[in-house]
């Protein structure tokens, strides 16, 4: 009984204590922005960050994924629906006639699935290049974006291959239209 | 699948197939106290423990003595975690104030990391302080992980020594797998992980301002040695409550290519340390290869299932409660890794797979945690299926059964048998019990429908094997299931070691019998075929009646609604 005392003690400060330190120490030393949350500063306030997703309900921006948690980033976490919980089809269906609406599509199956469907985490910071690049059209009539700046917006999206970081686009978005 | 799908399982299973002979050729030194890269380093530590801790280094325990320190240890670790849980409100490192945790999700969150499971009823970033999360649940992700191994050196001993009735020293053991093995791989692996954006502070939670000026409350705190270590130790626990599907746990392809390789790194290592402990190398193969078979071919239904669509939405992506960077075929390698490895960890939501992955899931659990299994667990879990496999094979041909030069009698039997029942006793008996109560039912999300029984059975199974993944629509933070969860978690641990470690000192103190040509051999394809067949039948005829009713149906019910 002694010994488990001494032992557990003994590893608590190390695995628990020790470990931990020495981890935040060469993470804070090396990757100074990565471990303190990736944030984005933006004329010297946070915006967020660019690893955790926000709410973009604005005809304004390029919208995200939707979220469980209406990406509350202090409870993470998914719907958890099966694939036959007529909720979930409900929803997935309702979702996916508003996109076609707001972005005057005809072919109900071109609208990329992840579009329409919650993450896991419902703080999903990306969206597919498919999705992104369905919402130009709107973003240019909304924002009233010229051909010149409409090409600009294509080239941004052009640069990401397979999917984007939606707050990073969208701050690209506010830059291009100041 | 596209090229790239095809790069990534590639890679995966070549850089995990080098590795096992390099860890698993360093473990068997380790274990066995030979000098290796790590010594000059590490043991002027390990002396300063034994010092510090007034350990008998060089004494050696019998089963009883080992088993007795064992879970002493395992018990005292548990009663620290609960306290700290209990009072976690009155200790320091807790900027975001949090409270005391309630009693009954206290109990049931120090079982379920003590025991390795890391079955989560609770939400990290909503209810731990930092305090928490670091001292006591990481601390137990080292030490559940090092007393797995322990146990699975004991048995390897039990087999390879002669006529001795010491198994080894539980101290020396646990310091070992701590110091030489979990310790250095969490540090490279922390690195790497803050590399690509796992956090690593102790500040207190971002408040941000959005782009469309609503407030954002974004959690912080020391999650990458957490999580490199809950990976490593096939614990599983998240730091935030999404788990690794969180960008802050698992930013990038690359840190879940990394991940995913740390669930099956030591666990498919172990069976390389095995045959080489043992000195037959083609012995750890065998068992290697038959854990290869078994998951290649769960991870091919799975994959098949999951990139079929969805039939009733017009053949839709699987893609709710994945995420973006990620994709279905990383989802689905990692569930199946950390399903048959007791990990439990999450990239995707196992819950809206569809009904034969989430199947797959559930069936890499009931085969008992064997497919690589938990680090040091899978390979003793895998060792009992070879004792029936070979008593079977040896009641075929009329001969005394042996394995590796000891016979195998009716104590190893009886024991081999209470090892490989007493978790799926328990996952019947309580899923039963929870679908005709009141409280079993109400928490279910599906209520009514195949997947909620589906629900109740994820959760006894994965608690009972420790694994610790969910269906995580039941809601499981409520006094049956938190009591009852917690029980499975201590029976599916301790009715495995115990027996365990009976059988490694029964071994022990056997005669060597030379193999003659009458010996079953256990390192060729045949015996691999019996082993696979024996994991199988055991898994199907034990399960079968609740799979057929839980994601069977709902498969079904899904291709005719389609």
């Amino acid at each position: 009984m002694i010994t488990s005392i001494k032992m557990l003690f003994l590893f608590v400060i190390l695995t628990g204590g020790l470990y931990p330190l020495l981890i935040t120490g060469i993470g804070q030393l090396l990757f100074h922005d990565c471990v303190n949350g990736s944030l984005v500063v933006v004329n010297k306030k946070i915006r967020g960050s660019a690893l955790i997703g926000q709410k973009f309900s604005s005809e304004r921006y390029f919208w995200g994924r939707p979220s469980s948690v209406e990406y509350n980033a202090e409870c993470s976490g998914a719907t958890n629906f099966s694939p036959l919980h007529p909720e979930f089809k409900k929803s997935v269906l309702a979702r996916q006639e508003s996109f076609c609406q707001a972005h005057k599509i005809v072919d109900k199956k071109s609208v990329p699935a992840e579009i329409i469907l919650c993450s896991g985490s419902g703080l999903d910071p990306h969206i597919t290049y498919q999705a992104a690049y369905l919402q130009v059209g709107r973003i240019a009539s909304v924002r009233n974006l010229s051909e010149e700046k409409k090409q600009q917006l294509l080239h941004i999206l052009h640069l990401n291959k397979k999917y984007i970081n939606l707050l990073e686009l969208n701050l690209a978005l506010d830059n291009l239209c100041e | 699948m596209d090229i790239s799908d095809f790069l990534f399982l590639f890679s995966y299973f070549i850089i995990l197939g080098i590795s096992i002979p390099l860890l698993g050729g360093f473990m068997a030194q380790v274990f066995q106290g030979k000098k290796n890269f790590l010594t000059p380093v590490v043991e002027p530590l390990e002396k300063w423990i034994y010092r510090l801790g007034k350990i008998p280094y060089q004494k050696e325990m019998t089963w009883r003595e080992y088993a007795k320190d064992l879970l002493i240890f395992n018990f005292l670790g548990l009663v620290v975690l609960l306290f700290l849980l209990l009072f976690q409100g009155h200790l320091p490192l807790n900027p975001e104030k949090k409270g005391n945790v309630p009693f009954g999700l206290a109990l049931n969150t120090a079982i379920s990391f003590m025991t390795n499971t890391n079955w989560q009823a609770y939400s990290g970033e909503q209810i731990l302080s930092y305090a928490s999360q670091m001292l006591g649940l990481a601390v137990q992700n080292f030490l559940s992980a090092a007393t797995g191994m322990c146990v699975a050196i004991t048995l390897i001993r039990g087999i390879v020594r002669r006529q001795n009735a010491c198994i080894g020293n539980f101290w020396v053991d646990l310091t070992r797998s701590v110091l030489y093995i979990l310790l250095p791989l969490s540090i490279v692996l922390s690195v790497f992980l803050m590399s690509q954006g796992v956090i690593q502070n102790f500040s207190d939670y971002a408040h941000v301002t959005t782009l469309e000026g609503a407030e954002q409350v974004i959690p912080m705190g020391p999650v990458a040695s957490q999580v490199a270590i809950k990976q490593l130790g096939t614990n599983g626990g998240g730091f935030l409550g999404a788990n690794s599907t969180h960008p802050y746990e698992n930013p990038t392809p690359f840190s879940n290519f990394l991940q995913t390789l740390a669930i099956l790194l030591i666990p498919a290592a172990f069976t390389y340390t095995f045959g080489s402990m043992v000195g037959y190398k083609k012995e750890g193969w065998a068992i290697l290869a038959a854990m290869i078979i078994l998951f290649t071919a769960c991870l091919s239904i799975a994959l098949w299932a999951e990139l079929a669509g969805n039939p009733t939405l017009d053949g839709m992506a699987f893609l709710e409660g994945k995420e973006v960077r990620f994709g279905i075929v990383p989802s689905i390698l990692w569930g199946t890794a950390t399903t048959a490895a007791s990990n439990g960890s999450v990239n995707s939501m196992h819950s809206s797979f569809s009904p034969l992955a989430g199947l797959i899931m559930i069936l890499n659990m009931m085969f008992g945690e064997v497919v690589f299994g938990g680090v040091g667990a899978g390979l003793y879990g895998m060792l009992m299926f070879v004792i029936l496999t070979v008593f079977i094979a040896g009641l075929m041909v009329g001969r005394t059964p042996e394995y590796l030069g000891k016979k195998i009698e009716a104590r190893e039997i009886k024991m081999a048998i209470l090892a490989v029942l007493a978790p799926s006793a328990i996952i019947l008996v309580f899923s039963a019990i929870a679908c005709v109560s009141k409280p079993g039912l109400s928490s279910m999300l599906h209520r009514g429908t195949p997947h909620g029984l589906s629900e109740v059975l994820y959760a006894f199974t994965s608690a009972a094997n420790n694994n610790g993944s969910a269906f995580a629509g039941l809601n499981a933070n409520t006094a049956f299931y938190n009591c009852l969860l917690g029980l499975s978690m201590l029976i599916g641990r301790f009715m495995v070691i115990i027996p365990v470690l009976v059988i490694a000192g029964s071994l022990g103190v056997k005669k060597y019998i030379p193999p003659s040509s009458g010996t079953f051999a256990t390192d060729n394809g045949v015996f691999v075929i019996l082993l696979i067949a024996m994991i199988v039948i055991v898994g199907a005829l034990v399960f079968f009646p609740a799979l057929a009713l839980g994601p069977i149906v709902e498969h079904l019910l899904m291709i005719s609604a389609g």
